[in-house]
């Protein structure tokens, strides 16, 4: 008996012991504590729980440090200046930090951990971005895989943007999608409309985003965006303006054009609308609309597949097209979005023309 | 059986939802070691190296690209047609890189059959030889890649 | 206590007496890791660390603890305790101190915790009588012997990864008749050295 009760005594100080020892390793070894942040010289201080990593903190609290991977440290684009309280280097960042940003303190934000007070340097821009509460306001089918999603702001209910510029939706966990991730739409529309924003959303395969937005998104859903991001807008000058877009890459351009019909600004403007066939056109009544309010507005589809009964339009590849029908660039602006191809491609066509690249912008699918 | 880190990483990020919808495995039940294993042996029997699959995906895949989307015919042995996203993700192996969302469809015109893959799936097969599980949405047998795109056995 | 000069002890548990090789201990890290020469090298240090360090201490725990209480019997799970709560307690502590040394040696050490060999040094030691200088050495032996055949492993398996290896016998099938040439191999040490 005797023993029995030594035994479980004996076991019972060990254990005791073994776990008194891990629970104040994870105290006070673990424990790092809060930390100050000081962002741009006193621009904007946080005080978050260390341990976690920086770009998880800033996001947390509102600073949308761009991100396109996840905090894995793949895609390189979470950089930010640490003067103080970076800790080591790691090999992690290697890859993304050239000699010259090294000595410049320039780190990668999620593989930064944070262990003790820091001070950093973000891009101002950064600060201009928002999180938006939102409902979806409408769902409406334009093509066979391309959706019009209506979002109306709830909490802010108000936002101010330029017509062109895009936001990050936030895809919730649903599914057995497990994780929560960002993906970038353009805004199409136009921003005299700042209580409820619009997105093009084409299905692909696939795509954690667009298979939630095609099969699980209901009028009434909460959803949460966050923006505006991006420099891709309509300058304000009298240059004649190109327009030059590829599937859902339409989206800026609806609410420039919408922009631009109603401030009355009569820009001569071509659109030129690269699709495959008559299956991948829409908004043709709005475009006609547009054209109706606007006499200096043309819109111009081109078709480039093979087989369109019926169409007596523009065919061939949107290229060819836009090197046929723009017989001079004096005075004009390009404005593309779409795929990284056809963007390089139609630069090409429009400076052989002559037309400076500082005339052109672009949004490239990236 | 256990995983090294990295490729418990890699298996980990493979799952629905961690970088694509329905994940790399598809209804295959191997576990990521025995895939790979088994997609290497494939090819060592085939007489081609992963990397020359990869290769030649590539280079028809990117021949398709000037039609923007519309079938485009290349070397008069294939019909390609290249479809393109906004966006870049990551490769499930824990190492720096992001590829362009690009779905290359290719048919081979001889024998009518065709395969469908990313940029990110080239990649994988080229630098993991990775060729995805069964029932994945880019998966591809090396077998039936080397037919459609009548590679030749190396020396 | 016997009666071997503890250099001796560790030569032995290195080659002679491989705990991978001529005792099979380890086997599951040892077949998954060996892919990779970098991981491999990675899992054989943490293992020369963990091994050197739970066989001194459950050395320590055994001869006054256990023994003086009368609870010899229990040394299966007091050791396994031991083992599992100091394995956590170091990542706890290498991931506070160094970041670097963590990414390199830390990510290893949950595949530690339930390595049958670590527990296999601790009763060998006992079983075998060694006294606390020859346990140190015979723990840190181990370990080195089973570095050392993790990462030769390794390197074979990577010489023959471009190899037409038959269909049957991919991955973990010629993994195993790797291991078992191997040991083969080391066998012809054996009876070399008396470690007991």
């Amino acid at each position: 008996m005797i023993e029995v009760l030594v035994s479980m005594g004996v076991v019972g100080v060990i254990g005791a012991v073994l776990a008194v020892a891990l629970e104040l390793a994870d105290r006070y070894i673990a424990n790092y504590g809060e930390a100050t942040i000081d962002i741009n010289d006193g621009a904007k201080e946080l005080t978050v729980e260390g341990g976690g990593n920086l770009l998880g903190a800033l996001v947390a609290e509102g600073i949308f440090v761009p991100s396109a991977c996840g905090g894995r440290g793949s895609c390189g684009y979470c950089k930010c200046r640490i003067t103080e309280g970076g800790g080591p280097f790691l090999p992690t960042e290697q890859s993304w930090i050239t000699t010259e940003e090294k000595s410049n303190d320039m780190r990668l934000s999620c593989q930064v951990k944070i262990r003790e007070d820091m001070r950093i340097y973000i891009p101002e821009e950064l600060f201009l971005i928002k999180e938006y509460q939102g409902m979806v306001s409408s769902i409406r089918d334009l093509t066979g895989d391309i959706k019009e999603v209506r979002i109306k702001l709830v909490e802010p209910a108000e936002i101010e943007f330029q017509t062109g510029q895009y936001m990050q939706l936030t895809v919730p966990e649903y599914g057995d999608v497990d994780e929560s991730v960002y993906r970038a739409y353009s805004l199409s529309s136009p921003e005299y409309e700042r209580n409820e924003v619009e997105f093009i959303i084409r299905y692909v395969p696939e795509g954690i985003c667009t298979t939630w937005v095609h099969q699980y998104l209901k009028v009434g859903d909460e959803v949460t965006i966050n923006g505006p991001h991006g420099d891709f807008y309509l300058r304000d000058t009298d240059a004649k303006i190109i327009m030059i877009a590829g599937g859902s890459g339409l989206a800026p351009f609806k609410g420039m054009l919408l922009n631009m019909a109603k401030q009355g600004i009569t820009r001569p403007t071509n659109f030129f609308f690269g699709a495959v066939n008559q299956d991948n056109l829409y908004y043709r009544d709005l475009m006609a609309e547009l054209e109706e309010k606007m006499p200096n507005f043309k819109f111009i589809p081109a078709l480039s597949g093979e087989d369109n009964p019926g169409w007596d339009g523009e065919t061939g590849l949107i290229t060819d097209v836009v090197d046929r029908l723009t017989p001079d660039v004096d005075n004009t602006e390009a404005y593309l979005c779409g795929s990284p191809g056809m963007i390089d491609a139609c630069i090409k066509v429009l400076t052989k023309k002559g037309l400076t690249e500082d005339k052109i912008y672009y949004d490239k699918f990236s | 059986m256990k995983l090294t880190p990295e490729l418990q990483k890699a298996s980990d990020k493979m799952k629905p939802g961690g970088i694509a919808r329905e994940g790399f495995f598809g209804h295959d039940e191997r576990d990521l070691p025995t895939l790979l294993d088994d997609h290497h042996a494939a090819c060592r029997r085939l007489g081609v190296s992963w990397e020359a699959i990869a290769k030649e995906m590539r280079r028809v895949g990117r021949a398709g690209d000037e039609g923007f989307g519309a079938p485009v015919i290349v070397d008069d042995k294939w019909e390609v047609i290249v479809d393109e996203n906004r966006g870049k993700i990551p490769c499930p192996w824990p190492h720096p890189g992001v590829y362009q969302k690009t779905v290359y469809t290719v048919k081979n015109l001889r024998s009518g059959k065709s395969v469908r893959y990313s940029e990110l799936s080239i990649h994988m097969i080229y630098a993991h030889g990775f060729f995805q599980g069964a029932g994945s949405s880019f998966y591809n047998d090396p077998a039936v890649l080397v037919d459609v795109f009548e590679i030749q056995p190396e020396e | 206590m016997i009666e071997i000069n503890p250099f001796v002890i560790l030569f032995a548990a290195i080659f002679t007496n491989n705990i991978l090789l001529s005792n099979y201990l380890g086997m599951c890290s040892f077949l998954a890791v060996s892919r990779e020469v970098k991981a491999s090298w990675g899992l054989g240090f943490a293992v020369i660390f963990v091994m050197t360090v739970t066989t001194a201490i459950n050395w320590l725990v055994y001869f006054y603890i256990l023994v003086p209480t009368g609870m010899e019997h229990f040394w299966y799970i007091i050791f396994i305790v031991v083992i599992a709560a100091f394995v956590q307690l170091v990542e706890i502590v290498i991931e506070k101190i160094s970041p670097i040394l963590y990414v390199n040696l830390g990510i290893f050490l949950p595949l530690i915790t339930v390595n049958c060999a670590i527990l296999g040094a601790s009763l060998f030691m006992i079983i075998r009588g060694y006294d606390f200088l020859q346990s140190i050495a015979y723990g840190f032996g181990a370990g080195v012997g089973w570095a050392l055949a993790i990462v030769a492993m390794a390197g074979i398996r990577q010489r023959i990864s471009r190899s037409p290896v038959p269909a049957p016998l991919e991955g973990a099938g010629i993994a195993l008749i790797i291991a078992g040439l191997m040991s083969l191999a080391f066998m012809g040490f054996s009876g070399m050295i008396q470690v007991q």
